[in-house]
């Protein structure tokens, strides 16, 4: 499996083309199995392709301060990507094995995020359908989509994300957080460096890809995009900035 | 024409943003939330054939039509139920609604 890394970051339209590049690049045969470790630059907010937008996400406060936001082509939830604070993976991969169904592949994946968070001294543990959690605190939600025999799954962790911004920009029902035992956003979620300290990125993306290579049972080795990625990528980046997707629900 | 909004909570939320016509159909229907279907187009195909449903049979016709859909985070049983009893209730409601407008002899 190859790894291709962007710690410096891009911003969240062409991250999000970029993953559905390589989900499309990956069923065509064009390229192998792919994991990306990156950040998004500026921060962002994504959220699932089934939300609604106005219903998910404070759009007032992300306009006040310049925070871009763009729908996924993943289900799943809303999500605040800070540039400091959270890094994101995606990974595209056939669909076969223990990634035949569904809920397991969540299970699967999410393995190598639990390895990654207990070599670094925090007890992580994967929650169905698509959370990983620290003392029973999200510290890492995860997404999937599958096309034509493969699946592109990426997902957050949260190492030092400014939780007081995930708070304001976010919005959650009030009943699905009762429902959780908590009242607030903040109450549910937890950063990696709330439970072992100051936390050092290059060791937690080489933990992350040590976690990834156990989870997948693959050999990893680095890589850069090609020139055929970065066009299918250039392609997408209009659709994830278009308000006809952003606002389609 | 009347919205409805039916919020269902499983492990994941799913909203369902209906307008019913004055004969309990459905005109419209959103279904939204933070819940995974494979493949996405599923959902959009559900909302497409709820579309002139007043009945049970039609919402279960509907249903039909995405079982071969892996749904993550929903009860799809139990949602369709909802629609259905919905539909049901909105039928009851309208016919004692014309009853007690019905001139009397």
């Amino acid at each position: 499996m190859r790894v291709v890394l962007d710690l410096e970051g891009h911003d969240a339209y062409w991250q999000m083309a970029l993953d559905e590049a390589l989900l499309v690049l990956r069923s065509l045969g064009r390229i192998a199995n792919t994991l990306r470790i990156y950040r998004f630059k500026p921060s962002a907010v994504t959220i699932g392709y089934f939300q609604k937008i106005r219903e998910s996400v404070n759009l007032e406060f992300l306009h006040e301060r310049g925070i871009q936001y763009t729908r996924r082509i993943t289900g799943g939830g809303s999500v605040y990507h800070d540039t400091n604070g959270e890094l994101t993976y995606s990974v595209v991969l056939p669909i076969e094995g223990a990634l035949a169904d569904a809920s397991e592949s969540y299970r699967v994946i999410c393995s190598g995020l639990v390895y990654a968070l207990r070599k670094l001294g925090a007890p992580g543990e994967f929650i169905p359908v698509n959370d990983v959690a620290v003392y029973g605190k999200k510290i890492s939600g995860n997404a999937q989509t599958r096309r034509a025999g493969f699946l592109l799954q990426h997902g957050t962790l949260m190492y030092a994300t400014d939780l007081d911004t995930v708070e304001k920009a976010l919005l959650a029902p009030r009943e699905k957080l009762e429902s959780k035992g908590v009242r607030s956003i903040r109450e549910r979620v937890i950063t990696l460096r709330e439970v072992i300290g100051e936390v050092d990125v290059n060791a937690l993306v080489e933990s992350l890809i040590e976690g990834f290579s156990k989870a997948l049972s693959a050999e990893v080795y680095h890589d850069v995009l090609s020139e055929e990625e970065l066009r299918a990528a250039d392609n997408l980046v209009a659709k994830y900035r278009s308000p006809e997707w952003i606002f389609k629900r | 024409m009347r919205r409805i909004s039916l919020v269902s909570r499983y492990t994941k939320t799913v909203k369902l943003d209906i307008v019913l016509g004055e004969n309990c159909e459905i005109i419209d229907v959103v279904v939204s939330g933070d819940f995974f279907a494979y493949p996405e187009e599923a959902i959009e195909r559900l909302e497409s054939k709820l579309k002139k449903c007043n009945s049970r049979t039609c919402v279960e016709e509907a249903f039909g039509e995405i079982s071969g859909a892996v749904i993550l985070g929903i009860d799809v049983a139990d949602l369709k139920n909802r629609i259905a009893e919905l539909l049901e209730n909105c039928t009851t409601a309208s016919l004692m609604e014309k009853e007690k407008v019905t001139p009397q002899p």
